[in-house]
């Protein structure tokens, strides 16, 4: 039964791989989104740094939304997903393991560019360490729930804004775990208490999110 | 050895809430092949995807009652001795023939061997190709990689909706004898077709959609 | 005949939903009446809030419903998931734009009590704020099944997204809460308390009653709605409008 999750896995990280231009295209969009933003609201570092973390979420999220909606397209198209589903192995671990190739390849990029993104916002040097560790435990709540959207607006031709209506209100509570974290950070208060709530988030997504990922990529293919 | 079956009862499908054909009734034992008729839309490539479980039927069942013998909490269902081989070609553009039926063996739960996918592709003339990304193939090419799961697989039920669409000549007579082959093995296979598909010395009965 | 098979209890559903749908909209819109009169003209005036405080006889049936219509929304959706039940589904369909409706109403309301009181029409306070969310996730509901074209697909596709939602609502209320602590505590169990005189209380829960039968009933005559779309082309449906 495992042997299907790496396969898929490691398919989808290989093709993350072949295709790794689309992935600084992720990169370069989060970036482009925060360093336009000082030209917005003026470059006073007062301003950058309380805003700073509702800057940072927010273009995580707009580029999770824009990442996945191709998370289940291609494999829709040429028609590898009717082989997911005729597959004998439990829908919802390939979901997974699509999932968390999706993580590992688009994902990851947001926690390891954040430190220098937050630098250049003016935060302090000490609360990055949290701002990581908020971001390695919300980022793949995100793309769990907006797994269920993609895979629930797999047959419609243009579902970007769609979708976003979909997912977004689910997304409220990682914004807000996520972003509370880091203004602890930034104010020197313990964030401990918001990092677990984004941990528990995390493991209620990785134990029900592929159910409700498997149920919608059923209903779509009908 | 027993002999598996495909039994299909008053099935009736359709596409949302209108039904394309009802009442469909046939049992396929192994060593039958069947050809699924009808005109544009009556539905061949839907009783395909009803058959393989992609679809829920309007109404009907469709029994499955396997070769093998496991205990009967743990019966052996349609899904794991099935190959289906669909209008697309489950080819990924950026991945190369080894590794997409790599993927796609793995999925059916027959994992392949790579130097057997490869020792495949070349009996179906197309080991200069093995290595290249799928996209760069032409449609007839890609094709025949997609069915190269024909001659990988063990699977006793075969679903093939339109095989030989963009063969050549040579490679459809391929097609022909292997699906002859794996029905005089046993096997059942289930396909649709615009061309002629000769499977010399095997049965071959039809399946007529009506539309209602 | 495969409609008889399948369909059989779908034009039952139609003729008997037809008494029913009014038998709730009579009481509905009585106690509803009576409830909204008796709160905003015959309740005593609060001492701390003045006349301002009788938009609650609106807001507080309306956020009901609006929890109540997700809830409902969600469980007529999981049984539609599972047993594949067809009323089910266009129960999920219907409810959305009614629920949609009290809670925008509900949002409207608290927005006009919280004018007086905050001196703004809108505050980031965490109940409104929850309940805009549930806005949106009703909305994305009722987006959801206009985008989709096939109404079959389209109702399990809301199906199963409103069983997602319902599971996040507690959640976003928590994390909205978490997020903001400064609002006065919930006001139906202030209201509750034994300080409250009945009659305050009376034409409250008249109000809320009333209102839930009026879900009821727009929601059934939506569902009867939709179901004559759906199955259109039945032979059923062809004659209830040769019939009529």
């Amino acid at each position: 039964m495992l042997s299907v999750f790496w396969a898929v896995l490691r398919r989808d990280l290989l093709l993350a791989f072949r295709q790794r231009g689309v992935l600084v295209h992720h990169l370069l969009f989060f970036v482009l989104v925060v360093a336009l933003f000082p030209l917005g609201t003026g470059a006073s570092p007062a301003i950058l740094v309380t805003v700073s973390p509702a800057l940072i979420w927010m273009s995580v999220l707009l580029a999770a939304l824009l990442s996945l909606q191709r998370l289940f397209k291609p494999d829709y198209e040429d028609g590898t997903l009717e082989q997911y589903l005729l597959s004998p192995e439990p829908l919802a671990l390939i979901a997974l393991a699509k999932v968390l190739a999706y993580w590992l390849a688009s994902g990851l990029i947001f926690v390891l560019a954040s430190p220098l993104l937050v630098l250049l916002l003016g935060v302090p040097a000490s609360a990055v360490p949290v701002i990581m560790a908020s971001l390695l435990l919300g980022t793949p709540t995100l793309g769990l729930v907006g797994a269920i959207g993609t895979a629930l607006t797999l047959s419609l031709p243009r579902a970007g804004l769609l979708l976003s209506l979909l997912i977004f209100p689910l997304y409220v509570p990682v914004l807000i775990f996520g972003a509370g974290a880091m203004r602890a950070a930034i104010e020197g208060l313990p964030a401990a208490g918001a990092l677990y709530l984004l941990a528990a988030l995390l493991m209620l997504g990785i134990s029900t999110a592929p159910f409700a990922i498997a149920a919608a990529l059923k209903i779509s293919m009908e | 050895m027993k002999r598996p079956r495909l039994g299909i009862r008053n099935l009736s499908c359709g596409r949302g809430e209108k039904a394309l054909f009802q009442g469909l009734d046939i049992s396929l034992v192994g060593g039958e092949a069947a050809r699924v008729l009808g005109e544009n839309g009556a539905g061949k490539t839907t009783l395909l995807r009803t058959l393989g479980g992609l679809q829920t039927p309007l109404s009907g069942e469709i029994v499955w009652e396997s070769a093998q013998k496991r205990d009967a909490d743990d019966p052996v269902l349609l899904k794991d001795e099935l190959c289906f081989v669909g209008h697309d070609n489950a080819l990924n553009a950026a991945l190369t023939p080894v590794e997409n039926l790599d993927v796609l063996m793995r999925l059916c739960g027959r994992p392949v061997a790579q130097p057997r996918i490869r020792e495949t592709l070349a009996e179906l003339g197309l080991k200069r190709l093995a290595h290249r990304p799928s996209g760069r193939l032409s449609a007839g090419q890609k094709r025949r990689v997609s069915l190269a799961r024909l001659w990988l697989t063990d699977a006793p039920l075969w679903l093939l909706d339109e095989p030989a669409s963009a063969l050549d000549v040579d490679s459809r007579a391929l097609l022909c004898a292997r699906m002859a082959a794996h029905v005089a093995a046993g096997g059942i296979a289930v396909f649709t077709t615009h061309e002629t598909l000769n499977l010399a010395d095997v049965p071959v009965r039809s399946i007529e959609l009506t539309p209602c | 005949m495969l409609w008889l098979h399948r369909f059989g209890s779908l034009p039952y559903f139609y003729r008997v939903s037809r008494p029913i749908a009014l038998a709730l909209a009579v009481p509905g819109v009585l106690l509803a009446v009576y409830g909204v009169y008796g709160g905003l003209v015959n309740a005593p005036v609060d001492y701390q809030q003045g006349d301002a405080f009788r938009i609650l006889y609106i807001h507080v049936p309306s956020a009901w419903l609006s929890l109540f219509g997700y809830t409902s929304m969600a469980i007529a959706g999981a049984v539609a998931l599972v047993w594949r039940l067809k009323l089910a589904e266009i129960f999920v369909v219907a409810a959305a734009p009614v629920g949609a409706s009290f809670t925008f109403l509900a949002l409207v309301t608290g927005s006009i009590w919280g004018k007086p009181m905050w001196g703004t029409w809108w505050v980031w306070d965490a109940r409104l704020t929850s309940e805009l969310i549930l806005l949106f996730l009703y909305l994305g509901v009722i987006a959801l099944h206009n985008a989709i074209e096939s109404p079959r697909s389209a109702a399990r596709a809301c199906a199963l997204l409103s069983v997602v939602g319902v599971i996040n609502v507690p959640i976003i209320h928590f994390s909205v809460e978490w997020w903001n602590t400064l609002h006065q505590g919930p006001t139906v169990t202030r209201f509750g308390r034994p300080a409250m005189e009945m009659a305050m209380l009376w034409p409250l829960l008249c109000a809320a009653l009333g209102f839930t039968l009026m879900f009821g009933w727009l929601t059934l005559w939506n569902m009867r709605a939709q179901l004559l779309w759906r199955e259109r082309r039945s032979r059923w449906v062809k004659k209830v409008f040769s019939d009529a």
